[in-house]
């Protein structure tokens, strides 16, 4: 029983940072139907700028998060604007082979720069556990689900309650009527963009002091990807449940079937899922215009 | 008001229109006719500037305006009802109000309109947290023209808005229009209902193949057979 | 028809490549020769990704994965079981085939997202299953391969060499014999439209789990082979990017070609010896240059010179319409001088059918009988095309039944109605845009073309002929509707009114019963109207074809039809040959509106 908890502590903790990626995927899918598979090196990204301001240039630790973030949200809006924006009018499969490519020059450049070295975030919180109602927590994963939940209700409001989040709602849903009310799409875009490297970037440096920076600790964030179309892509409540459903799911099949398969426990499972159910778990067939 | 002339437009790689010239004066209610495939979809989409495959002369209230891209035209106070209305379904009806003052800077403002709206359309009122889908289509296109009017535009245009509606709906939506045209709105009205646009409209313009085909006094061409021709060919 | 002198050159070229690549042993020193087998090694992968990406226009992001399957099973044969390198390698490839056919089933239903999910994380997991299983695989230390064995004595790299060079030109030819097919140009058409696929026969489910099983056996064959290369096979080989290189490799000479294929195969492997930089810059390099050929340069280095230095074939002056060729020698095997006796060619019965909520059409029923012309007319949003859509197969019907000619294909998909007589045109135009002109045309013949895949890929004698016979009747439809001249050309590169035609040639390349013209007229002049007109009256009067028709033209309608049905709000409001429709009140209420009550 205890297992059991740990490994859901661990789950949810792995669900939350997940969730915070998926969030990613999901609006620029929704926005462009393009699958961003540079999502994940934006997530490292963001911790390597994060380990750079925090260990090297020893800044406070809440001033490296917030450059990490913003630094990566002008970067995924540069990005938009040389990159995929030239792109608008090609093929969904072109705009994916492009997310492709950036995402290993980002993996590439990041080793080019900083090398293949390993490096170690350093510990910013206690990682000494203790009992809440007897399951054992550590501070640490305690404020990264806090922290990364806060930051999907941020998101969350930004994008129900802002003019600007809802401008990126309307046009994710049709994009001429989002002209003909005045919505510049281009802008739309830059933001769509901006806001996702910006949530990978956060869940990155989250994710820092939990495992080792590499420059590949971005295929995790494909993970992210797998959970928003295990809950339901086209619904962004689903889709954040879902990657929450996926990290535990992975830690249960990593600690009850084997360590090294979680990856293909994952993909297994949406194997699975989207031959049943292509829309996701928590997603709704598709409706009639209205 | 809005003067176009000479326009043209391409649908891929039809010509859809061909040297079209048409005003609509201030204040007045014009139609725009023709059987499916004449043009007139093409027409306002032109005008709004979702179309610009050619380069045209469009201009509102003097202002050149071909070649402006959408976004930019609401601004300048034309807002358009589109066919088959392309409301954001997933969101609440009161987004979608809101949505379509979106490029409004006056929050004070927007409230009012809100009210007006709320006024001409009690249902949408009623209905304001219920989610677009949802309605009706006769309260979806209510939906769709009030959200065209939140942007306090001087110019509406809308394209077959009783596409689909029972005729007690189609009834409620030209009383709106006229309403709203009294109240000094100046209104194009493109219609496949050719009967009830002419009783509606001052002036009319009947779009055949890409071209204005025959043009006036809608009391006029409601008794005009060539007006029935154009729409079912020769007898 | 003799090939192109383009083609003749394009074949030339290929020849004295793959000799000059064969001889390589005899003035290249032991490195550089490495590099050239490496490269023609990478190359046959290349093509599996073109010819999955580039002809059939699916997505693989997981081509690697294949590769480790035909080089893993490959070095466990050799090593574990004694078996022969050359048979081990073709059996490798099958493996890699079979994973690729069933790789190819969730393409059936789902978009490019999906897909290129599902192909990624495929390639993701080949290596984790590898790196992890010790036991037979050596996990990520890698199996060490013993040079191939040829006669009971091992092969130098030199000789080797010859031996992949010759497996390479066989499977470029076997390739060029499938694409130059009617496989050829089924996959094509899927990529350019599948929906006008569909509706030409072309079977999407078979097709597309082929060009992944295609695909990826020539990754595995590149994988096998790679093993006898290097004789070292380990996981690091098969990792993501060298799937992203493939792709790579194939866009930049050009993904909807083959000769790109080795283009994109020889730089991309090249290049890298070249500059000998560590592997950061090369990923680094290969990444920003995938992403400039995607906004540059798209078509590769083939399409460019395509673009740049093959003059377009001569313009023939399309100013005037098409004439009425008056003699024209008109394809036997479209007679269709059948006699359906009460109109029993096609009994639509009680149709219905709703899509979210909206019913679209409600109890609509028709009957067509030989030589007969019926339109189906009605304002905006009548149903007309949904109509059209129950009746071709690209939806299905709620309630009510289609029979053709006696059976009842109400549950039968569209491209097996296509084999069954019926053929149709599309309301927008939807060509195979980057298709020649002839070749739309016979993608139309796709159902009664019979060769297998292997008769193809073989070029058998029955398969040659064959074509031969085909592309004859495709050339005299091609006449038929006066496009004779524009054979060559790029279907999207036609006026928009021959774009038309060609439509309706393309539709009577299969021989149909039953031809549906989907608002042919729309946006035609009145000379090509004219044309039109006696075109659809020669096809019922000397084909005997009969013809359902949507129209919005009421001079081409009213004068063409032996019958006119009026649909409105997805109802039958009447029937009736044409003088009287035009008199009804209630069609003319239904497109005029109501007088106000």
């Amino acid at each position: 029983m205890e297992l059991l908890s740990q490994v859901l502590i661990s789950g949810i903790t792995l669900g939350s940072l997940y969730a915070l990626v998926g969030l990613g995927f999901v609006v620029i899918y929704r926005a462009t139907k393009v699958v961003n598979f540079a999502q994940g090196e934006m997530m490292m990204l963001g911790a390597m700028l994060a380990l750079y301001f925090y260990s090297d240039l020893q800044f406070p630790y809440f001033l490296a998060f917030m450059l990490a973030v913003v630094l990566s949200g002008v970067f995924g809006a540069g990005l938009e604007r040389f990159a995929y924006r030239p792109l608008l009018n090609a093929p969904v499969v072109t705009l994916i082979l492009a997310t492709v490519a950036v995402g290993q020059m980002i993996r590439a450049g990041v080793r080019i720069l900083r090398g293949s070295e390993v490096s170690r975030f350093p510990s910013i919180l206690s990682a000494d556990p203790f009992l809440i109602g007897g399951v054992a927590v550590t501070p640490l994963s305690l404020s990264i689900i806090a922290i990364a939940i806060l930051l999907v209700c941020v998101f969350m409001l930004f994008f129900r309650k802002t003019k600007l989040g809802k401008g990126m709602e309307a046009t994710s849903e049709n994009r001429e009527a989002a002209l003909l009310v005045g919505i510049s799409v281009n802008q739309t875009f830059s933001l769509v963009w901006a806001t996702s490297s910006g949530l990978a970037a956060a869940a990155g440096v989250l994710l820092a002091p939990l495992i080792i920076i590499t420059p590949e600790m971005g295929s995790i964030g494909i993970k992210g990807f797998i959970g928003a179309i295990l809950g339901g892509f086209n619904n962004i409540p689903g889709a954040i449940a879902g990657c929450f459903l996926l990290g535990i799911i992975e830690n249960l099949g990593g600690v009850y079937i084997a360590s090294s398969m979680k990856d293909v426990i994952s993909f297994v499972v949406l194997v699975l899922v989207l031959t049943v159910k292509p829309q996701g778990i928590f997603g709704a067939a598709e409706g009639k215009r209205a | 008001m809005l003067e176009l002339t000479n326009v043209n437009a391409y649908y891929g790689r039809i010509q859809a229109l061909k040297d079209v010239s048409l005003h609509v004066d201030e204040g007045k209610i014009i139609s725009l006719l023709g059987a499916n495939g004449a043009g007139k979809t093409t027409t306002v989409r032109t005008i709004v500037g979702l179309n610009r495959s050619a380069a045209n002369d469009i201009r509102f209230e003097g202002r050149q305006i071909g070649g402006i891209s959408p976004h930019k035209i609401v601004r300048l106070g034309i807002a358009m009802v589109p066919e088959r209305r392309e409301l954001f379904a997933d969101m609440k009806v009161l987004d979608n109000l809101e949505m379509g003052a979106y490029s409004r800077a006056s929050a004070a403002e927007m409230r009012r309109d809100l009210e007006w709206i709320y006024s001409l359309f009690p249902i949408l009122a009623e209905r304001r947290k219920n989610h677009a889908r949802a309605l009706s289509g006769g309260q979806q296109q209510m939906l769709a023209i009030g959200r065209a009017l939140m942007s306090h535009p001087r110019l509406l245009l809308l394209d077959e808005p009783t596409l689909g509606l029972a005729p007690l709906i189609v009834r409620q939506i030209f009383a709106i229009l006229r309403k709203l045209n009294q109240e000094g709105m100046t209104i194009l009205l493109i219609e496949q209902n050719a009967n009830q646009a002419l009783k509606l409209s001052e002036y009319s313009y009947i779009l055949e193949n890409g071209r204005i085909a025959l043009e006036g006094k809608s009391t006029v061409l409601s008794a005009d057979p060539t007006v029935q021709r154009s729409y079912l060919g020769a007898i | 028809m003799r090939p192109s002198p383009r083609r003749h050159v394009m074949r030339g070229t290929m020849v004295l490549v793959f000799a000059a690549c064969a001889s390589a042993p005899l003035f290249l020193s032991n490195y550089p020769l490495f590099v050239l087998s490496l490269a023609i090694v990478n190359t046959i992968a290349v093509l599996g990704v073109n010819l999955v990406m580039g002809h059939a226009g699916q997505i693989s992001l997981g081509q690697a994965g294949f590769s480790a399957i035909g080089a893993y099973a490959t070095a466990l044969l050799v090593v574990n079981l004694d078996v022969s390198y050359w048979l081990a390698v073709p059996l490798g490839a099958l493996l890699a085939a079979v994973s690729g056919y069933i790789l190819g089933l969730p393409a059936l239903r789902l978009g490019p997202l999906y897909v290129s999910m599902v192909t990624f994380g495929f390639g993701l997991i080949v290596v984790i299953i590898v790196q992890n299983w010790y036991e037979l695989a050596n996990g990520p230390n890698g199996m060490v391969v013993p040079s191939p064995v040829f006669f009971g004595r091992e092969l130098f790299p030199r000789e080797f060499h010859v031996a992949i060079v010759a497996v390479a030109a066989v499977l470029f030819l076997l390739a060029r014999n499938i694409v130059d097919s009617k496989h050829g140009r089924a996959f094509i058409a899927i990529r350019e439209s599948e929906l006008a696929a569909r509706g030409m026969g072309v079977n999407l489910a078979h097709y597309k789990t082929t060009a992944f099983a295609l695909g990826a056996f020539a990754a595995g064959i590149s994988g096998g082979l790679f093993a006898g290369l290097a004789q070292f096979v380990n996981p690091d080989a098969f990792v993501f990017p060298v799937s992203i290189l493939y792709v790579t490799m194939g866009i930049l000479g050009g993904i909807n070609t083959l000769v790109g294929a080795a283009i994109g195969g020889a730089m991309l492997t090249a290049l890298p010896e070249l500059l000998r930089g560590a592997a950061e810059y090369k990923d680094f390099l290969t990444g920003f240059l995938l992403l400039l050929l995607l906004i540059f340069l798209p078509n590769g280095i083939v399409g460019f010179i395509r673009e740049r230095f093959v003059p377009p074939p001569a313009k023939v002056d399309s100013s005037d319409g098409p004439r009425v060729v008056a003699h024209t020698v008109l394809p036997t095997t479209l007679q269709r001088r059948g006699r359906w006796e009460n109109n029993a060619l096609l009994k639509v019965e009680n149709l219905g059918v709703s899509f979210g909520g909206l019913r679209a059409l409600q109890n609509v029923s028709l009957a067509l009988g030989s030589d007969e012309i019926l339109s189906v007319i009605g304002p905006n949003g009548a149903g007309k095309t949904t109509l059209f859509n129950l009746i071709s197969g690209l939806n299905r019907p709620d309630t009510g039944r289609i029979v053709l000619d006696g059976a009842d294909i109400t549950g039968t998909s569209a491209h097996s109605r296509a084999r069954l007589g019926i053929a149709r045109t599309f309301q927008n135009l939807d060509l195979f845009g980057e298709m020649s002109v002839l070749d739309n045309v016979r993608v139309g013949a796709h159902t009664r073309l019979r060769s297998s895949l292997l008769q193809a890929a073989l070029r058998t004698g029955s398969e040659r002929a064959e074509e031969a016979r085909y592309r004859d009747v495709a050339m005299d439809l091609l006449q038929f509707v006066g496009l004779g001249p524009y054979a060559n050309q790029k279907a999207s590169s036609l006026a928009f009114g021959h774009q038309r035609l060609l439509e309706i040639a393309r539709a009577l390349a299969s021989a149909p019963k039953l031809l549906l013209l989907d608002e042919p007229a729309a946006g035609l002049n009145s000379s090509e109207l004219d044309f039109l007109m006696e075109l659809i009256r020669r096809i019922r009067e000397e084909f005997g074809i009969s013809v359902l028709l949507i129209g919005h033209t009421m001079r081409l309608v009213m004068a063409l039809s032996n019958r006119v049905i009026v649909l409105d709000h997805g109802v039958q409001l009447a029937e009736g040959p044409p003088a009287e429709i035009q008199k009804n009140p209630r069609v003319i209420e239904a497109y005029l509106g109501a007088d106000d009550a």
